[in-house]
C-alpha cells in the first residue's frame, strides 16, 4: 500500500515509512539521541527529495525525542537550567544555520555539504567513540614509535582520537575555567560560564539545523567530557535540547522553504514513538561501554557510506538538484 | 451534438481547438472520483493564466500561417480531428500511484481525400512548467562535487510524445523542429549560457527525466481501430506535478501535416492532500506551529501508552 506525500509530490509505501521511524526511533531510545543522522539518508535513499527529507524528519525527532525526555523528565535527570543556556546559544546558530542551508539550497550545493558534513563529523565522533574500544589511543602511538626518529610528526596530524581530545582539553581549560558570568547548576552540581556552554549550544544548533540533525551524539560526549555533567543527566538535557532545537528547524523550514511534508511525518511519528519506548527498554539492559561500542560502529558506518559516495566515480556526471 | 458543430465548423482549425475545449466540459462520467463532477476545473487555471495565453495566442499565429500555407490545397487534404481524454480531470488522493488515462481521436476525412488515405498520428502532452536545475559533478582532488547548477526555465514537467510508429519515418526534421515534435527538438536553453557544453546540460535533462519516467517517447503507443479512430494511452507516474496537461495531437498522411488539435486534461490533489499543501503555502507560520504541536504530541501520547503498558 502506497500513500501520497502531498509536499514532496510523490507516493511511497507506508510500511516502508513506518519501519524506518521504527528502526530510528529504536536507535534514538537505546543510545538517548535523535537519530537523525541515521534518517535523513534514509529518506533521501528511499527517493525524497533532499530539502523534503531534511525538513521533515525534524518533526519526526521533536516526536521521538520528546518521548525519551519525558521519562528522564519523571526521574529528574534533566538538568533545565544547563538545558535554557544552551538553548540561548542554539537560537543563534540555528538562525545562521536555516539561511545557510536556503543558500546552499539556491546555490545548488546542498548535496555536497550535506555529504562532507556528515562525513567529517561522522568520522570524527564514531573513532572517538571506539577509540577507547579499539585502543586506538595505545596502537597508533606505537606506530609512530616505530618510524625513523628523524621524521617529525606534527601534533594534529598523529593520531585522530588523541588530537580531538587534546582539543576538547584545550577548550575545556580556556573556557570551562572562564570567571564571566558564572551560575550554579544544581542538578548536575556544577559551577559554570555561561560562555561556553552557549558556544557549545551556538555550534550544536548551527551544525544541526543545515545536516537535518539535533546533534545529540555530539552534545552529549562534549556535556560528559568538557563540561563534567554526569552521564544521565547529559542525555536527558541532550534530549531535551534536541526537541527544541528541531521544533525550532522545524518550524524555520516550514517558515522558509514550504518543505515540511507533514503525512510523511506522521507516519513516521508512528514508527518513531514506539520504536523509541523499546530502545529505551533495551538500553537499560546494556552495558554502556556496549552501547558506546555499538553507536560508534553505526556512527562509523554512516560515515564509510558518505565517504563512498564522495569518492565514487559517478555512474551519471549530471544530476538535478534544488527543487 | 457537438460533434455536428464540430464537422461543420473545423475548417478552421482554431475553431476547432475552441470547440473543443467546451467539449471537455460537457463529457460526463470519465471523470475518477465523483465529487469532481460538479466543479470540472476549467481547462485553463488562472494561476497560469499568462504563459498559457501566450501560448494560445503563438499557436493563433501559427494556425494563421499554417492556414495560409495550405490554402491552395485546403480542401484537398486538411481532415478534421476531434480527440477526448477519457479522464478530463485525474484526482490526486492519498493513494495515488500514479495514472494513466486513454486519449480517443477520430479523423473525419477531408471532402476530396482518397479513401483508401493512411494516417500517422503523434499525441504530444505538456505537463505545467517550472524551473530545473542541473550540475554537473566535477573532479576536486579525491571527491566528486557538484559545480556550478545550469537553470532552464520553462521546463515542462512531463513531457510525451507518443506515435504509432517512429515519427522520423512520416515526418521532415524541418517540420519536427517547428512543431517540436519528439524530445530532441524542443529547444531546452540554459538562462545563462555561459558553459561552452550547453548540449550536455540539455542532453542530461531529457536523459534524467526520461528515466523518472517523466519525459516519455513511445513509438508504438497510438492504437488505430479503424484507419481514421485511434486510442493512445498516456501514463503518469506518482511524482508527476499537478496542474493543467495540454494534449496535441497531429495527423501526418504522406509527409504532410493534415490535421490538429489541442485539448486538455487536468491532474489535481483533492481532499487532505490539497488542503495540507495549500497549508504549508499560504499559512506557513501556523503549519509550522502545527507540526510542533501534532509531533508533541505524538510524543507524548507514545510515552503514556508504554509507562501503562
Amino acid at each position: 500500500m502506497t500513500i501520497y506525500l502531498p509536499i514532496a509530490e510523490m507516493s511511497i509505501p507506508v510500511l516502508l515509512l513506518i519501519a524506518m521511524g521504527c528502526v530510528v526511533g529504536f536507535v534514538s531510545g537505546l543510545f538517548g539521541i535523535g537519530g537523525g543522522f541515521l534518517l535523513t539518508p534514509a529518506l533521501i535513499i528511499a527517493g525524497i527529495p533532499p530539502h523534503v527529507a531534511v525538513a521533515s524528519q525534524a518533526s519526526q525527532i521533536v516526536a521521538s525525542s520528546f518521548s525519551g525526555a519525558l521519562s528522564y523528565l519523571r526521574q529528574k535527570q534533566i538538568d533545565l537550567r544547563l538545558c535554557a543556556t544552551l538553548l540561548g546559544g542554539s537560537v543563534f546558530g540555528t538562525l545562521a544555520g536555516v539561511s545557510v542551508f536556503t543558500k546552499l539550497l539556491q546555490m545548488g550545493q546542498l548535496d555536497i555539504v550535506i555529504s562532507v558534513g556528515y562525513m567529517a563529523i561522522m568520522g570524527s565522533m564514531g573513532l572517538l567513540l571506539l577509540s577507547k574500544a579499539l585502543r586506538l589511543n595505545r596502537i597508533i602511538p606505537n606506530l609512530a614509535s616505530m618510524l625513523p626518529e628523524n621524521i617529525v610528526i606534527p601534533d594534529m596530524g598523529l593520531p585522530v582520537p588523541n588530537a580531538i581530545q587534546a582539543f576538547f582539553t584545550k577548550i575545556q581549560i580556556r573556557y570551562r575555567n572562564a570567571q564571566v558570568l558564572k551560575f550554579d547548576y544544581p542538578t548536575s552540581g556544577l559551577r559554570l560560564s555561561i560562555i561556553p556552554v552557549m558556544l557549545i549550544g551556538a555550534t550544536i544548533g548551527f551544525i544541526g539545523s543545515i545536516l537535518g540533525i539535533g546533534g545529540g551524539f555530539i552534545l552529549i560526549p562534549i556535556l560528559i567530557s568538557v563540561l563534567k555533567v554526569p552521564t544521565r543527566i547529559a542525555v536527558g538535557t541532550s534530549l531535551l535540547q534536541t526537541v527544541v532545537t528541531m521544533a525550532f528547524t522545524s518550524f524555520l523550514q516550514a517558515v522558509q522553504n514550504n518543505s515540511v511534508d507533514l503525512m510523511l511525518a506522521f507516519i513516521l511519528m508512528i514508527g518513531g514513538v514506539f520504536g523509541a519506548q523499546i530502545g529505551a527498554l533495551v538500553g537499560q539492559k546494556i552495558k554502556p561501554e556496549y552501547l558506546r561500542i555499538m553507536l560508534g560502529v553505526l556512527i562509523m558506518g554512516v560515515a564509510v557510506r558518505f565517504f563512498v559516495l564522495l569518492v565514487q566515480v559517478p555512474d551519471d556526471y549530471f544530476q538535478l538538484v534544488g527543487k | 451534438m457537438s460533434i455536428n458543430i464540430l464537422a461543420l465548423e473545423t475548417s478552421s482549425p482554431l475553431v476547432g481547438e475552441l470547440s473543443n475545449q467546451s467539449y471537455i466540459g460537457e463529457t460526463e462520467g470519465g471523470i475518477l472520483t465523483s465529487e469532481s463532477d460538479k466543479k470540472t476545473p476549467p481547462p485553463t487555471p488562472s494561476r497560469k493564466g499568462r504563459g498559457e495565453e501566450k501560448k494560445i495566442f503563438k499557436m493563433r499565429k501559427f494556425y494563421i500561417c499554417i492556414s495560409l500555407l495550405l490554402a491552395p490545397w485546403h480542401n484537398a487534404c486538411a481532415e478534421d480531428l476531434i480527440t477526448i481524454p477519457s479522464h478530463p480531470s485525474v484526482a490526486i488522493t492519498s493513494n495515488f500511484n500514479g495514472a494513466s488515462l486513454s486519449i480517443f481521436g477520430a479523423i473525419e476525412r477531408g471532402q476530396y481525400t482518397p479513401r483508401n488515405t493512411e494516417y500517422d498520428v503523434v499525441v504530444a502532452v505538456h505537463g505545467p512548467e517550472k524551473s530545473v536545475s542541473i550540475a554537473e559533478k566535477k573532479a576536486f582532488g579525491i571527491f566528486y562535487i557538484n559545480g556550478k547548477p545550469q537553470d532552464f526555465t520553462n521546463v515542462p514537467s512531463y513531457l510525451a510524445y507518443i506515435s504509432n510508429r517512429p515519427i522520423a519515418d512520416f515526418a521532415t526534421p524541418q517540420v519536427r523542429s517547428k512543431l517540436q515534435l519528439g524530445l530532441d527538438f524542443v529547444p531546452f536553453t540554459p538562462v545563462s549560457p555561459t558553459v561552452t557544453h550547453t548540449a550536455e546540460y540539455k542532453n542530461a535533462l531529457i536523459r534524467l527525466n526520461k528515466q523518472d519516467g517523466l519525459f516519455v517517447e513511445l513509438t508504438d503507443g497510438v492504437q488505430f481501430f479503424t484507419p481514421t479512430l485511434f486510442r493512445t494511452q498516456v501514463t503518469l507516474p506518482d511524482n508527476a506535478a499537478a496542474g493543467v496537461y495540454a494534449v496535441d495531437t497531429y495527423v501526418f498522411s504522406a509527409g504532410q501535416m493534415v490535421g490538429r488539435n489541442q485539448n486538455y486534461f487536468h491532474l489535481y490533489k483533492v481532499g487532505f492532500e490539497q488542503w495540507l499543501f495549500n497549508a504549508a503555502q499560504e499559512e506557513p507560520v501556523v503549519y509550522g506551529l502545527s507540526s510542533i504541536v501534532l509531533a508533541l504530541f505524538m510524543g507524548w501520547f507514545g510515552a503514556v501508552t508504554f509507562r501503562r503498558g
